[in-house]
């Protein structure tokens, strides 16, 4: 061999030859060119599958962001990492193979061109970095194996049934084979070469050097025929693994990659808003055409990894809907639906139009039953946590918007719901001229009467028209007040903010509802806004904005833990008990509100807090988003009670929340549990009254301000 | 010149309705301000023994269609037959109960007479020689008096508001020919399903123990049950109740149900929601037991219980066993 | 089959009502203007009788302008075309003058079945159905929870005290609908735009040759008489509740 002889090997010129015993270079290529035509021809055909079907939208606007998502989530892992143990073993081989592959084309490099620098110091430490990362590789394969094939994790299947295909063993056999084989050959290359050259840089390839010793007593024929079969197997299982790559779970390297890129950069949780209700012809997703190419594309980013599953509420409470089976079965579907229309696109002469064929399954029934689709709760843990950035819920959303907007077939308890949000504006039906009433006694001015506020509280449906709900709406504006924060009320004025509309699919309800509050609004120049809803505050912060409304928006927990630090209200009297605190999905996954209500509840005097099991990020649904706070919930167990059980595992007497739709699902939990004697839930502002010891006082006879 | 005042009588299987005694005591009461006679008709089948009995209640003359065609009630034949009595004789008023049937036959006289009602009185009087009826609207929500200008001047009257009052009259009964036309009648009654509780009707029941959201599920109106067939008395729902599936839509009283006015309507586990409240809000006396003390219900309720029903309701049963 | 389908624009069963100061009506301002619920049901029926035999759906409304929102409502759900008779002199008509108008447009067009609801949920007469039928010369059912339409007749279920009758009836014919008969859908959103461009005919009282004097009229409105305040029952253990309650029950009330 030419290349590689130059270099006498020896102490202090440590190197090996490259491609020694192998000099079948001439096979070699021919079989990587096959190789390569495959792995183009594949990635090809995606492509053209990926083009074939879905609407158009731009993914690829501010090139900067999408790049800094794409190093954070591709290079770094940083969603992977959430998770240890797959995050570890995932780890272990993404940068042992990043490694790895970079070593091959030095290797390579060496080969062809010549590398000055192959042999000595660099060489010792090349091999022993190799070495470590092989190895890395071998331990995450093995991590991995345990994991799908032993501990059998039931995210990795559907309600206790595995799903391990094949394509899941090859690719975990092949890169261990790979590995495997690399070291057996490392191990008779330094076999040969302790019998031949009085080989002495052993331990810096460790694996390979211990491996050799195994070898002792056969002789240089028979290891160089064995190293020659082993080259052969580990080029023909790379070669192999190359090939096959874009047509198994390994085309992911470049499809989650690509979706980092291509993330949503809109809010967390925005939904497109429909645009012109009166020329279109379809509303939502009826069919996998009405999708858009990158909504269909998130399903082959899918890796079946399964961290979307292991936090549904719905999945985890026995519903049939689990985020990962939405996308894998869209993905089902769009790979028999993709060729069809692909080859009758190819069919069609120039001009003509393509004679598709009708789609032969309804999107919604037939490729997702209907009760998985009702039954997402919008709670977002499936996008919080996806490693890949999938988008479930707006799927989800568009799917609903279909039923509901072309088919009107949906549940009656929603449709009830509906009328009674078109008719009188909040989901109860209660005479909308009552929405005001719980402010009756308190002496708060709507804006009609003075608009000249800072804040205009905007109240919602449950605190204006919920029992339990107008409590907190009472404990927040006495607060108010007593912190001396000018603010109104809409009164009369104020709608429903038509989150629940939204979310079930009832976009033509939302926007009537969203554009008419911000008329209201905006009539009244109205620039900030706090919510003791956070359905009401994610809507009024996010989504309103599409139709010009443009406020600053909070939420009560963030207020009061500003007036708490800014000394404005004053936390004296105990609240004697042992807390925890439900977040709220549209509190904390949707805004990223975690620390601002725990703040304020660790202000509070003589309180002692206790987390649950699922918190922060991952929080546990309350059961009640999503539009699912109306409807009957009669499969699986109810996911309030679950959530209750979590406190009541940690032995808290007061569940603390920030959401009227958590608190009547809380405390429904409590009754459902008959812990009504031993446990309360409470929202956050009424704890912060209570503990403010100033109605007290008052009803001692001080008169009010 | 139209003269008198008339009822038409409601029987079923051979015995008076009270609501035909309701109505024939206020006709008399008007007749006496008119200084009129107080006339009935009843139709039937082998009815003839009964009509005296309206006599009773200050009829001087009831005219009797007997038919084997009237054994049933149907509107064909009935206004047919009212319809011809009334034309011969003129009268200046005609009463007739708003009961179910009462409200279809009257409703039709309204369109074969072309005059004016007023339907689902609460009270009648006599203004210048007119009649004007008070009469709930808007469930209840609003009150109207109603001048009846046509001719005969017609009400229908909400049962079990008024009072029954005896007063002796002739009760002279008068055999009245309905010459029907046979083939004017198309429709026919082809079944009769009895209702198996056995309970009074929801509209006529004089007690009404009624349950909503709160009795949580269909089983729950168990307790209710053994309550209402120990005062003899009718079972009703709130929309909530019934839209959830555990009541049929024949139970709900409010607004969209069945507007009733019992003496006493037990309202358990009902928050008062204003559609369920304008159904019942005309019965004399209410009675709430909710567990929640802010329920709107209170407001309207005579008597209020706060606590969990399903311990209160069997208690009330026991209660009322002792005393029966 | 044609169908025909009386509707009424009414308030909001959770509407205020608010009497006017001087009686003479209600304060419409504020009010949240609906289809008369059984109406719906009657709507409802018609487009399934009409989605199993074919035919048309029309709806007829007597109702100053607001009311073709009603109309656009029962055409969004699927009927074919309206009809609105709008006549400010049938304002506060009564229930002949109504069904007098009524009957007048739905003469001039074919109709196997005319629906009306049972009642409406404003005026609370639930006279204009039968007035209709008696005009059109036809039969009538009222308060029908179910319905079956075949071979040139009608079967309906209509609840009475304690049974349920099972009613026979020739076509043509009036239907008056209850609670029960069906669940009205939610109109779909196409619905809805397509129903802005169907054809609704406007007609007043001169159109269809009916005199419009009110034989039935009201003279004056009021509120409802104010309840006195109730009291609650205490006592300890809910027997003694239970035994206060039945004692004044019994001696104060005196209704059990």
């Amino acid at each position: 061999m030419a290349h590689g002889g130059e270099h006498v090997l020896k102490v202090g010129n440590e190197g090996r030859e490259v491609f020694w015993n192998a000099p079948y270079e001439g096979i070699l290529f021919f079989f990587t060119a096959i190789a390569l035509v495959i792995f183009a021809y594949g990635i090809y055909r995606r492509w053209q599958m990926w083009k074939a079907i879905g609407l158009p939208e731009n993914r690829t606007d501010n090139a900067g962001e999408r790049f800094k998502a794409l190093i954070m989530n591709g290079l770094f892992q940083v969603k992977t990492f959430r998770e240890a143990y797959p995050g570890i073993f995932h780890g272990l081989i993404f940068f042992g193979f990043l490694v790895l592959i970079f070593g091959a084309a030095i290797d390579a490099t060496q080969f062809h061109i010549g590398l000055p620098f192959f042999h000595g110091g660099f060489y010792l430490w090349f091999s022993l970095i190799m070495e470590i990362f092989g190895l890395a590789v071998l331990i995450g394969i093995v991590m991995a194996i345990m994991r799908r094939y032993i501990f059998k994790p039931d995210f990795l299947g559907y309600k206790g049934v595995p799903d391990n295909r094949p394509d899941d063993a090859i690719v975990l056999v092949g890169i261990g084979a790979i590995i495997v084989t690399g070291f057996i050959i490392e191990a008779l290359r330094l076999h040969v070469n302790i019998n031949v050259d009085g080989f002495t840089w052993g331990d810096w390839s460790f694996v390979g050097y211990a491996l050799s010793k195994t070898l002792a007593g056969v002789s240089y024929d028979t290891t160089r025929i064995l190293h020659k079969i082993t080259w052969w197997v580990h080029s023909f299982i790379t070669l192999g693994l190359i090939a096959y790559l874009p047509f198994s779970r390994l085309l992911h390297i470049f499809t989650t990659p690509a979706n980092y890129y291509m993330k949503n950069l809109e809010p967390t949780g925005t939904l497109k808003p429909i645009a012109d209700f009166e020329n279109a012809e379809s509303f939502g997703a009826g069919q996998l055409e009405d999708f858009t190419w990158k909504q269909i594309f998130d399903s082959e980013a899918c890796t079946r990894c399964g961290r979307c599953q292991d936090g549904c509420p719905a999945y985890i409470s026995g519903k049939p809907l689990s985020p990962k089976k939405v996308i894998q079965d869209i993905k089902t579907y769009w790979l028999e639906r993709a060729p069809s229309v692909l080859a009758a696109g190819k069919k069609t002469k120039e001009g003509e139009e393509a004679a598709i064929p009708e789609p032969d399954k309804a999107m919604v029934g037939e490729v997702i039953d209907l009760h998985e689709l009702w039954a997402c709760t919008n709670c977002m843990y499936c996008m919080e946590h996806c490693p890949a950035l999938i988008e479930h819920v707006p799927k989800i959303v568009q799917m609903r918007q279909y039923k509901v907007l072309m088919e009107a077939d949906f549940s009656p308890e929603l449709q009830l719901t509906y009328r009674n949000m078109e008719n009188n504006s909040n989901p109860w039906g209660i005479g909308a001229h009552m929405r005001g009433d719980w402010a009756k006694d308190l002496g708060i001015k709507t804006l009609a009467e003075d608009p000249d506020v800072e804040y205009l509280f905007y109240v919602g449906c449950s605190g204006s028209f919920d029992d339990r709900g107008k409590k907190v709406s009472v404990a927040f504006a006495k607060i108010l007040k007593e912190a001396g924060v000018s603010f109104g009320i809409l009164g009369e004025e104020e709608g429903c903010c038509g989150d629940s509309a939204m979310r079930g699919g009832n976009e033509y309800l939302y926007q009537t509802l969203a554009q008419m509050n911000i008329e209201t609004m905006n009539g009244y120049g109205v620039k900030k806004v706090v919510c003791t809803c956070p359905h009401g505050y994610n809507a009024l912060k996010k989504d309103y904005r599409h139709f010009g409304g443009n406020f600053e928006v909070f939420h009560h927990t963030e207020i009061l833990a500003d007036l708490i630090a800014k000394g404005k209200i004053k936390l004296t009297k105990p609240v004697e008990g042992l807390f925890t605190y439900h977040d709220s999905c549209f509190l904390g996954r949707y805004n990223d509100i975690y620390n601002q209500p725990r703040q304020v509840l660790g202000a509070v005097p003589g309180m002692r807090m206790v987390e649950m099991k699922s918190n922060r990020a991952k929080s546990f649904c309350c059961g009640a988003g999503g539009a699912r706070m109306w409807m009957e919930e009669d499969i699986g167990e109810r996911i309030n009670d679950m959530r209750t059980d979590q406190a009541i595992d940690v032995k808290a007497d007061t569940i603390a929340v920030g959401c009227p739709f958590c608190l009547t699902m809380m405390s429904d939990g409590i009754k459902d549990r008959e812990k009504e004697e031993n446990m309360k839930a409470f929202d956050i502002a009424e704890i912060v009254w209570q503990s403010m010891a100033v109605e007290k006082e008052t009803d001692a006879g001080t008169p009010p301000e | 010149m139209a003269k008198g005042v008339w009822i038409v009588a409601e029987q079923r299987d051979g015995a008076f309705r009270k609501v035909s005694f309701e109505i024939a005591s206020a006709a008399r009461k008007l007749a006496d301000e008119l200084g009129d006679e107080v006339s009935a008709m009843v139709l039937g089948s082998g009815i003839e023994g009964i009509a005296a009995e309206l006599g009773k209640y200050g009829v001087d003359k009831v005219y009797v269609a007997d038919d084997p065609a009237f054994e049933k009630y149907t509107t064909d034949a009935y206004v047919q037959a009212v319809t011809k009595a009334v034309k011969e004789n003129d009268p200046a008023i005609l009463l007739l109960a708003a009961s179910v049937e009462g409200k279809d036959l009257s409703s039709r006289l309204v369109g074969s007479l072309a005059t004016g009602m007023a339907s689902d009185c609460t009270d009648l009087r006599i203004e210048g020689g007119k009649l004007i009826a008070l009469r709930p609207m808007y469930a209840g929500k609003a009150f109207a008096e109603v001048e009846v200008d046509g001719s005969p001047q017609m009400a229908s009257l909400r049962p079990n508001v008024f009072p029954v009052v005896e007063s002796a009259k002739a009760g002279e009964v008068v055999k009245f020919d309905p010459a029907l036309d046979a083939a004017a009648l198309k429709t026919k009654i082809v079944d009769v399903q009895k209702d198996a509780s056995g309970r009074v009707e929801l509209t006529e029941a004089m007690v009404i123990v009624s349950g909503g959201r709160g009795m949580k599920g269909p089983e729950g109106y168990q307790i209710l049950e053994a309550l209402a067939d120990l005062l003899g008395a009718a079972v009703g729902a709130s929309r909530a109740a019934v839209d959830a599936g555990w009541r049929p839509q024949t139970d709900q009283v409010g607004q969209t149900g069945k507007v009733v006015s019992p003496n006493l309507y037990v309202a358990c586990g009902i928050s008062g929601a204003i559609q369920h409240l304008a159904g019942m809000s005309s019965s004399k006396y209410i009675v709430a037991i909710n567990k929640d003390e802010e329920a709107p219900i209170f407001a309207k309720a005579d008597y209020g219980i706060v606590d969990d029903l399903f311990k209160i309701v069997p208690e009330l049963t026991a209660e009322v066993k002792k005393i029966l | 089959m044609n169908i025909v389908v009386c509707v009424k624009q009414v308030p909001d069963t959770e509407a205020l009502i608010k009497v006017k100061a001087d009686g003479s009506g209600i304060d419409e301002g504020g009010i949240k203007w609906v289809m008369n619920p059984y109406d719906e049901f009657g709507v409802e029926e018609a487009l399934k009788l009409k989605e199993k035999n074919g035919g048309d759906v029309t709806i007829v409304s007597v109702g100053p302008a607001r009311a073709l929102e009603t109309i656009r409502t029962a055409l969004a759900m699927g009927a074919e075309k309206g009809i609105h008779i709008n006549d400010p002199a049938l304002e506060g008509a009564d229930a002949y003058t109504t069904a007098s108008a009524l009957a007048a447009a739905i003469k001039e067009i074919p109709h196997d079945i005319v629906f009306c609801g049972m009642r409406a949920i404003d005026d609370d007469a639930g006279q204009v159905g039968s007035i209709l039928a008696e005009l059109l010369g036809i039969p009538q059912v009222t308060v029908v929870t179910k319905l079956e339409v075949a071979d040139g007749k009608a079967t309906a279920v209509k609840a009475i005290e304690g049974a349920q009758l099972v009613i026979e009836t020739s076509l043509p014919c009036v239907i008056t609908a209850a609670k029960g008969l069906n669940e009205p859908r939610y109109a779909s959103l196409p619905g809805i735009m397509k129903a802005k461009k169907k054809p609704v005919d406007v007609k007043d009282a001169a159109a269809l040759g009916i005199s419009v004097a009110a034989k039935a009229k009201i003279v004056k409105m009021m509120p409802p008489p104010e309840r006195a305040p109730g009291k609650i029952v205490g006592g300890e253990e809910a027997a003694e509740k239970a035994a206060q309650l039945v004692k004044l029950l019994r001696e104060e009330a005196k209704v059990i």
